[in-house]
């Protein structure tokens, strides 16, 4: 079992309709890396200027990972990244 | 709704739906089984209203003739978590074209209303007329099915929408109520009120905590017609959750969908005014008037900085787990939540302090709160006087009103309380009213007639298409930060094929903040209803929907002028924004040819 990324909307119809994604990785930067390699329209959205886009929010197993250890916070198989936007209406 | 024939793939003539229909003038009710005409009527909300809208001429929005319509989508009242909406319909009198012709509009709040009324009987309910005396309609399960009456609503005048809500829960047990304040009942001189609809927090907290169907003057319609409130009776009626409604409701308040919107530590960001962190990163936090100037000052309004000074408690409508609510308090000297205050959410927050120019925690809650009691539209009301206190900062010589500028809160305040009171027309009737009044609206911030939400219109070209509001009926208000693309091709496509979709669950019955795919809100109607609808068939009915609201607009007057941004945009870009500059005068000239060569025809075909 690896890594379970599940994507909201419009970041799974990039992936071509697939709300979830399972990779293979040992940090969540290379999860990410994994996935956009795997789903190559996600990666100029993933991707800016070759860093991870700040309007975006990626949470392992429910923290935000801004509050761990961003991109290079270790994980395992099992784990659960969720990736979303960060701007929504309301 | 009841299905008829047995089939196992019902058409829609065999979806009954119950619609009681209420002559406000004669107080005559009737209730009646209706068959469904096409898919977008079976799953209700803006998908069935707007079909029964376009049926009548309307010349002017206060008119008997002018129906509101209450109704709901297919999940409201069941067991899929969110399925609590209530849709207003009416011709607008905020939203109007440029020939003085009202709009259709529609206007979604959550809360528990729209379940009562579900499980009273109800489907849709229609108010025909105008009383010619305050009323209070009162729509109730009965031994023989739904029933409908009207009571004498002298009691409720001049209360606020929550002393509205407490007064009626006094008398009715078991139910939720849709009322307005002080602004609905200002309806000549206030187009801008919102329809309150209680929620199980505020009934038993006795907080003023409702829930707000707040766009295009749905309020004010309830005020000209005389009906100062809707009691909905019903015990509740809950069904037995099957394993795949128990998994989808466990998708919704756990999976990515909605953590834009839920708590942090909960696999969330902190709800919609967390928005403020992204949108600063790239200058383009509405600030005094959507004029971001490039500096640090929309942190002061960021929730770490708030909660330095007060309690914050995630809250949430009946049975939701997503807790969106993000509720200010007084924080006590064991630091726990005392009086409540306001409600924090993107849109009142922004377009009552930073776009005002308030920073002070006490402040934005006290004009929050009362642009709420008093059941205005915070996006109107917020960006109304932003432009007023625009005008009055270019104009020193000859400023309007009480002369107020940004940051001043007393002047803000008697503002915003005189036009809820009706003693302020001019506000009270909007900003493009307002700005053409004084020959200078290329700074007043709206579109078509309907003031724009808290996201800069030099970053999305889709306001010009979105057709009951700005940010929640096209998609594109996010799209120029998260990626930066200022092609043709890119922004056709988001406003043709994708951004319009957002409005799916304006017929469904479900909050836009579950989050749900299409494949989970297919799940959910199969769940709760037995139907099957393929994704083809729910996305189409959705494009059908969105497109009758651009035919009524065109029927209403609406042209190519109209379809248009504020002229600040194209004529004195603001070089302060951290994001692509692309909105020429060229570009969105030629982007709309290209949007309308799509639409044009999809529409040829509905008018047909």
């Amino acid at each position: 079992m690896g890594v379970r990324i599940e994507l909201a909307h419009m970041l799974a119809d990039l992936a071509g309709g697939a709300d979830t994604v399972e990779v293979e990785a040992d940090t969540v930067g290379a999860a990410l890396r994994a996935l956009t390699a795997r789903h190559p329209a996600l990666a100029a959205l993933v991707w800016r200027d070759g860093r991870f886009n700040d309007q975006l929010v990626a949470f392992l197993n429910r923290h935000d990972v801004r509050h761990l250890q961003a991109l290079d916070t270790p994980v395992q198989s099992g784990d659960r990244l969720m990736l979303i936007t960060a701007v929504e209406g309301g | 709704m009841r299905i008829v024939n047995g089939s196992a793939t019902p058409q829609p003539a065999d979806v009954l739906y119950r619609r009681c229909t209420i002559d406000l003038g004669s107080g005559a009710v009737r209730i009646e089984e209706v068959p469904c005409a096409n898919l977008e009527d079976v799953l209700g909300g803006f998908g069935r209203s707007f079909q029964m809208l376009a049926q009548r001429e309307i010349k002017a929005a206060y008119v008997p003739e002018n129906r509101l319509i209450v109704n709901t989508g297919l999940l409201t009242g069941t067991d899929v978590m969110t399925g609590l909406r209530t849709y207003f319909s009416a011709y607008s009198p905020l939203k109007v074209s440029s020939k003085g012709l009202p709009s259709a509009m529609w206007s979604a709040g959550s809360g528990k209303f729209g379940s009562k009324l579900k499980w009273a009987g109800l489907d849709e309910v229609i108010f025909e007329g105008r009383s010619a005396t305050p009323v209070y309609a009162v729509l109730s399960e009965g031994p023989d099915g739904p029933r409908a009456e009207l009571k004498p609503a002298d009691a409720l005048r001049g209360l606020d929408t929550h002393e509205k809500i407490m007064h009626l829960a006094g008398d009715y047990p078991d139910a939720h109520f849709a009322v307005i304040g002080q602004a609905g009942e200002a309806y000549e001189n206030c187009y801008m009120a919102a329809v309150a609809m209680s929620t199980e927090n505020q009934l038993k907290s006795h907080d003023d905590k409702c829930r707000y169907a707040g766009r295009g003057g749905m309020g004010s319609m309830m005020g000209y017609k005389n009906l100062l409130g809707i009691v909905a009776q019903a015990k509740d009626k809950l069904g037995k959750l099957t394993p795949d409604l128990r998994d989808l409701n466990r998708a919704i308040a756990t999976g990515p969908g909605s953590a834009k919107f839920r708590e942090t530590g909960k696999g969330g960001t902190g709800g919609t005014w967390s928005n403020y962190e992204p949108l600063h990163k790239v200058h383009v936090v509405p600030e005094l008037n959507f004029r971001p100037r490039g500096d640090d000052q929309p942190v002061k309004m960021m929730r770490p900085e708030i909660e330095k000074h007060f309690a914050i408690k995630a809250e949430s409508c009946w049975r939701c787990g997503i807790n969106c609510h993000k509720n200010v308090y007084e924080r006590t000297p064991e630091g726990k939540p005392g009086k409540y205050l306001a409600k924090f959410d993107y849109e009142p927050v922004n377009l009552l302090s930073t776009n005002v120019g308030l920073e002070d925690g006490h402040e934005v809650a006290d004009v929050i709160r009362l642009v709420d009691n008093l059941g205005m539209d915070s996006i109107s009301i917020g960006t109304t006087v932003a432009y007023v206190l625009d005008y009055n900062q270019r104009h020193p010589d000859k400023p309007l009103f009480n002369g107020a500028t940004f940051g001043q809160h007393a002047k803000i305040h008697e503002l915003i309380d005189q036009t809820g009171r009706g003693k302020l027309p001019e506000i009270g009737h909007g900003v493009k009213r307002l700005s053409e009044s004084l020959h200078e609206p290329g700074y007043a911030m709206q579109v078509k007639g309907l003031e724009l939400p808290a996201y800069i219109p030099d970053t999305n070209p889709g306001y010009a298409w979105a057709i009951a509001g700005g940010h929640m009926s096209m998609a594109t208000f996010m799209l120029l930060a998260l990626q930066g693309d200022t092609s043709m091709d890119y922004w056709v496509d988001a406003i043709t094929q994708k951004g319009l979709y957002q409005v799916r669950d304006d017929l469904l019955g479900s909050c836009k903040f579950a989050g749900m795919n299409h494949k989970m809100a297919l799940t959910a109607l199969k769940e709760v209803t037995g139907l099957d609808v393929t994704q083809d068939e729910l996305l189409a009915a959705t494009r059908r929907a969105f497109l009758r609201g651009l035919v009524l607009e065109q029927r209403q007057g609406y042209d190519d002028a109209d379809y248009t941004l504020p002229a600040q945009v194209f004529e004195d870009p603001n070089p302060n924004l951290g994001v692509p500059s692309f909105l020429t005068p060229e570009f969105f000239s030629e982007l709309k040819q290209r949007v309308w060569a799509v639409f044009r025809p999809e529409m040829e075909q509905l008018s047909a």
